[in-house]
């Protein structure tokens, strides 16, 4: 148990969000932390579930149950919303590769409103979940896969790339919001088994940060949760270490889409795991602003690329490095690559700069700061570090990650995790090579 | 039904949101851990107090405006010189101006070069951006506290002496001419400047940049509009976070005293085209797995005294999740992952918009819903007194929630200031919206919007639903890409 002082003194130099943790009979965690600047309160849960633990032909189910917590439980059989509305909260869930969250942020004394919310639907779902509701999300969810995914250009990129770097009924093998053939053969018997399997409390970790009391909040946590029944926490599928053998190419082509675009795309180390922070630097020296590596040449230098941008998509067991690259007009997707693969060579080969290094760990740090003045982004980062490290306390390890790393870490994790040769280059072309801009 | 308003926000809306509110002794503890009726709502507990941020005013020696709003909880100060300026000012045929001549700040300034300038940035982990957009132009920057002077030295150079280096004009103007035509492929983009063209005609919001437009602009006339526009009579400096103003006021002072300029007294034009007859409007989206739906008409100035009624009509009918058109369209139908409407404010009196994506398949059908709530309105189901309770209660209540960040009041302030708005814009927001009479409401909203010729725009696979809208019996325009009838 960690208990520290309230907040209000200026940051120095270590990293802290004050907290306390503790865990009820039940095995929920509840993680408090003051935020007395404003007074209004957020509750957030995160339950370990996501969609790397759904089962053949129900992609899309994680997702689609969330959206089912918002349809009534017992004791508030309506829309989740209407009471939260009233009293203006900001209300929503998300649902990742990894877990699925749910956050209302409310006036502090609607705190006992929230909390008894949100209990109700941890213990109470099942009651009143009905047929007509199963099937109206199921079409809601399909139009969020269409607006989200379809509709704007590009937008199964995504998909494509999970699908391919890593391997078929791989649990990252799939994209969250699933396939319309699985959103709409869901069953009202899986949402039973899903709700008994993962929505228990052992599988829970319930977050209260903002302006509150905590010996009332103790108490009402208690009062709400404490008597929903115990279950073993469920055991999660493994997740293999995903490889790619050799380079896999992908051309396709796509009706509107304006430009060429390609995107490249590594089976890389876990959050949090040996590798992992390493290879955020290096998306800083290759992106991090117009003189960073790649958009000096291709960009600013060559005027090859519209824009290009590196990124490490850190999931809880096995990461995906993504490239992505836009041609410039007159220009294509095979120049990008050509010259992506001569700079990343050369980084491989001699390292990052000392300065390179330097300036992406000062704005690592930076970012981390900026990072903590909202109450909803302190309150997923505590649920964050819960679920992935047992520690919610673990921000300052988390940016030691980041300050105690070499030139030759950043070296090595590119020479490791991004050879050529293995790898997902995913192109996207106009479906007309009429249609791109001269 | 209705949430009690607290206390301490009524002392907030009778103090003037400025007033300094004193802080509530803590409330005691519950007694722990007796068992609950879950079948009952809970009540809330005595409810906390609030008061917006203070904020300080200060001048500079050329008659720069200064405004801080102090806020320690992290070593962090954002800064945003706001002008009074924007895409408005283009000139015909050089659309996508103003946007221009603002990107090319940090493309050059002082001694550095573009790439120098990033670096540079870098080094301080701060941000510097330089924007514009129709209604607003801007030098934002965004530091740690131990890197402030540095950081306003070169938010200084960048304002004060940019370069407009030739060769980085000729890259950033091929990057500015092919990102409109990539902007123009996203159909949730296109729908939203098509549906302003229809709204606002040949000026103003109506009128975005072309490829043409962009491409014909030189540095000469990025230069003279950043001599002309930028100046400290056109200006205000708003500054947020770990600093104060005995601090700050000095290093302005330093960096920003001495810039002078004429200020040019020109306002924006408030164009209007108000649909005589309810019209739709199409545009070709082959293969598009949605349709993109757009309802709007102008529906007078903000500062109207009815407007406050007709917000919360429309809140009420269809400006948040579980208003009327959401309930219906997703949580009843399904159509659509969300439909909601919302005003556009601007320079022009405000802009009413409902909107939503909806499954190609039920493009009709989705119209059919939303006319038959907007037609319920002055028939069978007027908003009723606790549907605008409702709405009353969750804005009250959010307030606080606004400005968790205390730079929020900031952004604003900026609004106040850029749109001339009265002075107790932000001080009489609660009064105003305590002071709705329900039946108002309702019949402001009938009056204005649910009853009048709309303008409708779908964005879709014409293929697939043009026969459908056609039996509509409304007027059918169809349009290409650019918002221009298509003669067939």
């Amino acid at each position: 148990m960690t208990l520290l002082a309230l907040a209000g003194v200026a940051l120095a130099q270590d990293l802290d969000i004050p907290f306390e943790k503790y865990e009820l009979d039940n095995g929920l965690d509840v993680i408090l932390a003051l935020d007395s600047s404003v007074p209004i309160v957020q509750v957030n849960v995160w339950y370990g579930v996501g969609s790397r633990d759904e089962v053949a032909g129900r992609t899309g189910f994680a997702h689609l149950f969330e959206h089912l917590m918002f349809n009534g439980s017992q004791n508030w059989p309506g829309e989740y919303f209407e009471p939260l509305q009233e009293v203006g909260a900001r209300i929503n869930g998300t649902t990742n590769l990894d877990r699925t969250n749910y956050f209302e942020q409310v006036p502090s004394e609607y705190l006992p409103l929230a909390l008894w919310l949100e209990s109700d639907r941890m213990g109470f779902l099942l009651p009143v979940l009905d047929e007509t509701k199963l099937a109206n999300q199921q079409e809601v969810v399909r139009n969020e896969r269409r607006q989200r995914y379809e509709n704007p250009p590009y937008g199964t990129s995504w998909i494509t790339m999970l699908e391919n770097v890593f391997p078929t009924g791989h649990p990252y093998g799939h994209a969250t919001i699933g396939r319309h053939e699985d959103i709409d053969a869901a069953q009202l018997g899986d949402v039973k088994a899903f709700f008994e399997r993962w929505y228990v409390p052992s599988n829970a970790s319930l977050v209260i940060c903002g302006d509150f009391d905590p010996d009332q909040a103790k108490a009402l946590v208690e009062q709400y949760f404490g008597d929903l029944p115990t279950h073993p926490q469920p055991v999660r599928p493994d997740v293999p270490t995903a490889t790619l053998a050799e380079q896999v190419v992908i051309r396709q082509t796509e009706q509107g889409a304006p430009d060429q675009k390609v995107w490249l795309a590594w089976p890389t180390p876990a959050l949090y795991a040996d590798g992992d922070a390493a290879l955020d630097v290096v998306s800083s020296v290759l992106t991090g602003g117009k003189d960073a590596r790649l958009d000096k040449v291709l960009v600013h230098e060559r005027q090859i690329a519209q824009d290009v941008r590196a990124s490490q998509a850190s999931f809880g067991e096995g990461s995906m490095y993504i490239i992505r690259a836009t041609a410039a007009a007159g220009h294509t997707t095979d120049e990008l690559v050509a010259e992506i693969d001569r700079i990343m060579a050369e980084l491989a080969t001699e390292g990052p700069t000392e300065q390179e290094l330097t300036d992406a760990l000062v704005n690592y740090e930076a970012g981390f700061i900026r990072r903590m003045g909202a109450i909803s982004a302190k309150a997923n980062q505590l649920n964050s570090y819960n679920l992935f490290v047992g520690d919610p306390g673990y921000i300052q390890q988390d940016l030691d990650r980041y300050l105690d790393l070499t030139v030759a870490d950043v070296q090595t994790a590119v020479g490791t995790w991004l050879p050529a040769d293995k790898r997902l280059q995913l192109h996207i072309h106009p479906e007309t090579e009429s249609e791109v801009a001269e | 039904m209705t949430a009690p308003i607290p206390k301490s926000i009524l002392a907030l809306i009778l103090l003037g949101l400025f007033g300094c509110a004193p802080k509530a002794d803590p409330e005691p503890s519950v007694a722990p851990a007796e068992p609950i009726d879950r079948t009952v709502k809970p009540a809330p507990l005595a409810a906390g107090s609030f008061a917006l941020p203070q904020v300080s005013e200060g001048v500079l020696s050329n008659g720069l405006r200064v405004v801080v709003v102090e806020n320690h909880e992290l070593p962090l100060v954002d800064l945003r010189l706001a002008f009074d300026v924007g895409g408005w000012t283009d000139p015909p045929g050089q659309e996508g101006l103003a946007e221009a001549a603002m990107d090319m700040l940090n493309e050059g300034a002082g001694d550095h070069d573009a790439l120098g300038l990033s670096a540079a940035l870098k080094s301080l982990a701060s941000k510097l951006s330089t924007r514009a957009g129709k209604d607003s132009a801007s030098v934002h920057a965004d530091t740690l506290k131990k890197n402030l002077a540095p950081t306003l030295d070169l938010m200084a150079t960048v304002l004060l002496a940019p370069t407009f280096p030739e060769s980085e004009w000729e890259r950033v103007q091929k990057q500015r001419v092919q990102a409109i035509t990539t902007q123009k492929a996203n159909p949730q983009n296109l729908a939203r400047q098509i549906a302003r063209t229809l709204a606002y005609g040949d000026a103003y919001l109506g009128v975005t940049a072309t490829e043409e437009s962009v491409g014909a602009l030189t540095v000469d006339q990025l230069r003279a509009w950043v001599d002309l526009w930028l100046v400290p009579g056109r200006a205000l400096l708003l500054v947020g976070g770990d600093t104060t103003p005995d601090e700050i006021l000095p290093l302005l002072e330093d960096r920003f005293g001495g810039w002078t300029g004429e200020t040019p007294r020109t306002a924006p034009v408030r164009p209007m085209v108000q649909p005589e007859a309810t019209t739709v409007y199409l545009v070709d989206k082959p293969g598009a797995a949605q349709s993109v739906l757009t309802l709007q008409r102008f529906v007078g100035d903000r500062t109207d005294p009815e407007f406050p009624a007709l917000s919360l009509g429309n809140r009420a009918w269809g400006g948040q999740f579980t208003a009327r058109l959401n309930m219906n369209l997703r949580e009843d139908k399904g159509y659509t992952y969300g439909a909601r409407s919302s005003f556009g404010h601007g320079y022009a009196p405000s802009r009413w918009v409902a909107s939503a994506s909806v499954h190609t398949g039920v493009t009709r059908a989705a119209l059919d819903e939303v006319f038959a709530e907007l037609s319920a309105v002055s028939a069978d189901r007027p908003l009723t007194a606790e549907e605008i309770e409702y709405v009353r209660s969750g804005l009250i209540h959010g307030y606080p929630g606004r400005f968790e960040q205390a730079e929020a009041l900031l952004r604003e302030m900026e609004t106040v200031w850029r749109y001339r708005l009265p002075d107790d814009w932000l001080s009489g927001y609660l009064d105003r919206v305590a002071a709705v009479d329900p039946a108002i409401a309702q019949a402001v909203f009938a009056e204005r919007v649910a009853t009048q010729p709309l303008q409708v725009l779908v964005v879709g696979d014409l293929a697939l639903v043009r026969e459908d809208i056609e039996a509509l019996g409304h007027p059918v325009v169809l349009l290409d890409t650019d918002g221009k009838p298509v003669q067939e």
